[in-house]
């Protein structure tokens, strides 16, 4: 098994130090870089590309939050790291990520590790997406994360029904929410599985597992039912696309 | 609910009150309707059992003198309350009797003069009975509507006082948790476990300023005013706890005049300056700062001042609530003179300055 390309993200250097202490009892994790704060995190990420982030949720400028937020797609797996705070533990409520609290207990951090492995053991990972195509198409596992007020949420693309242009950002609805998301419809679009997304007009996406019903509309256009909840009507175009691709 | 137009008498908050309809003055009003209506009734029962004229105009009369009652009654209300909120002790008893007197009278000649039109001359009862039996009733009335008025005043007293008491404990609280910060406190114990495999020195006089921190907040119970010396123990323990986490980044700069060493201060409040001057200012910028604590003393008045990069304005959370009760903590032991303010002083500068000129009047209570 490939070890795991891991990055620490902690404004205290002594933070991160702990953490390589700790992590050296895990060979399975590979220390690939670290970062002090967020402007630092923006540039290495992307360019290591590591498949685990321990990442401190308290940071000078902005938090762990708004990294996460920022970080182009797929987002890596996260742990976060927190020496005591009631905002996070608030919007893990609504998620299953993992975090830790400093001083980290040994066993908790294995176990963290662990139930790390169960995850990625349950959905493997495209390796395509590791394929050096730039920018990398994403797999139907991969997550984006949003942030509504206290809530935030690790959703897989393929539960999510609907992309919604809204001026630079994108609306997500998935299950009864719908946050924002800090990227244009256009530069999601490039990135998104083809297989699973298709664009209903110049607003929209839809994925398509989501489908409920198809019904003609004006002018060669169509109108689709969501699961869920959602209509969303298909341009002349993308209708036509539409019908190519089912096969209609 | 009547105004209590007492000066004296500070304003309560609405939400204090039973919910408002007819102006508030609901309850009145249903005494009133009901109080009459009950009034009336029984004298209608009397009078069928009682009276030899069974003349419809008698009823009739009785039911006008009944409402004239009420509408004075109304009337009585006005000067009532007017007397209550200008007047107090015998000055308000003698002008609630000679009001009772002249309303009396006018009420007792007012019936007399009625009574002409309908009664039998042996029927009629004389004008000082009838004056007297206003002046029960009103009297009655009266005091009702008085002790009323006396025991919400009592009431709406008694529960601001509880809530004042409420609010006084809940910022001790509050001040309690804040003396030493959870997050300070864990990010400690975690950079003395990142220390311990590398080096012994520094772990071990890390634990001892550590310990020497709580010591100190735990033993602020105990004293309501520390030497400024000892306060700067306390401080520097501090930021030496925080310059193990911040390293390079947390610069700090001392200009203490060894005069103000003596002067007293509240135990933890300079810390509380400082270790906001280091959340607000040094924390949040990825360089860091310099965090700058001047203190000195000026014919007997101690100046202290804790300075940090930063813009006022630009916080965030509630540090509103800190500062209001440090100030809260220093009017209770200095006197209104005490001055704590913030201020920009410079493009990117923010001063905490604290003024104690007045001798503390509360003395040390170590």
């Amino acid at each position: 098994m490939n070890p795991l390309r891991t990055m620490l993200i902690d404004d205290e250097r002594l933070a991160r130090d702990e953490l390589r202490n700790l992590l050296a009892d895990h060979p399975e994790c590979a220390i690939v870089g670290e970062a002090a704060n967020v402007t630092e995190a923006l540039q290495h990420v992307p360019r290591l590309r590591p498949d685990l982030l321990f990442l401190d949720i308290e940071m000078p400028g902005r938090n762990g939050f708004a990294l996460l937020e920022q970080l182009p797609p797929p987002l890596p797996q996260v742990i976060f790291t927190t020496a005591y705070d009631a905002f996070a533990l608030r919007a893990f409520e609504v998620n299953a990520l993992d975090y830790l609290l400093k001083p980290v207990h040994p066993q908790r951090l294995a176990l963290a590790l662990e139930r790390l492995r169960d995850v990625s053991a349950a959905a493997p990972a495209d390796t395509s997406a590791h394929l050096p195509t730039d920018p990398p198409t994403l797999h139907e596992n991969d997550r984006v994360f949003v942030r509504e007020g206290d809530r935030c949420w690790f959703v897989p693309l393929s539960s999510i029904r609907l992309f919604e242009a809204n001026g630079n950002h994108t609306r997500l609805h998935f299950d009864d929410v719908q946050p924002l998301l800090y990227r244009t419809l256009r530069a999601l679009e490039e990135r998104l599985p083809q297989r699973l997304f298709l664009r209903a007009n110049r607003a929209q996406i839809v994925n398509t597992t989501f489908i409920e019903t198809v019904q003609p509309w004006f002018s060669g256009s169509l109108k689709v039912t969501l699961r869920h909840g959602g209509i969303v009507e298909f341009s002349r175009r993308q209708a036509q696309l539409f019908r190519d691709r089912l096969g209609l | 609910m009547p105004a209590f137009g007492n000066p004296a008498m500070p304003a309560v908050s609405s939400d204090l009150l039973p919910p408002r309809w007819l102006g508030g003055h609901r309850a009145y009003w249903l005494c009133q309707l009901s109080g009459w209506s009950c009034l009336l009734a029984l004298t209608f029962v009397t009078f069928a059992t009682n009276t030899r004229t069974t003349r419809p105009i008698v009823y009739f009369s009785v039911v006008a003198m009944f409402f004239t009652a009420a509408i004075a009654s109304h009337v009585l209300r006005a000067l009532l309350r007017r007397l209550r909120d200008r007047t107090a002790g015998v000055q308000l008893f003698l002008g609630v009797v000679a009001i009772l007197a002249v309303l009396a009278g006018l009420m007792g000649a007012a019936f007399h003069t009625a009574s002409l039109a309908w009664l039998e001359a042996g029927d009629r009862p004389p004008l000082v009975w009838l004056a007297m039996q206003y002046g029960f009733l009103f009297t009655g009335w009266s005091a009702v509507y008085l002790a009323v008025g006396f025991y919400r005043k009592h009431r709406a007293a008694t529960v601001l006082q509880l809530r004042l008491e409420s609010s006084r404990r809940e910022a001790e609280l509050r001040a309690l948790k804040a003396r030493i910060n959870p997050h300070f406190l864990f990010n400690s114990l975690n950079t003395l476990r990142a220390l311990i495999p590398r080096e012994l020195a520094k772990p071990r006089s890390a634990v001892t300023m550590l310990a020497d921190l709580l010591r100190a907040s735990l033993s602020m119970e105990q004293h309501d005013l520390v030497p400024l010396a000892r306060e700067l123990e306390t401080v520097d323990n501090y930021l030496a706890l925080e310059q193990l986490r911040l390293e390079s980044r947390l610069r700090v700069a001392r200009q203490i005049s060894p005069a103000a060493l003596a002067s007293p201060v509240p135990p933890f409040l300079v810390q509380s300056l400082v270790e906001n001057a280091v959340k607000h200012g040094i924390a949040p910028r990825e360089d860091g700062g310099e965090i700058t604590i001047e203190a000195s003393v000026h014919e007997g008045t101690l100046l202290l001042r804790v300075t940090n990069p930063g813009r006022l304005g630009q916080i965030e959370g509630s540090p509103g609530v800190g500062l209001e009760s440090a100030r809260a903590r220093l009017t209770h032991l200095f006197g209104p003179t005490a001055r704590l303010s913030l201020h920009q002083t410079g493009p990117n500068l923010v001063a905490a300055e604290l003024t104690l000129s007045a001798p503390p009047f509360n003395a040390p209570k170590s």
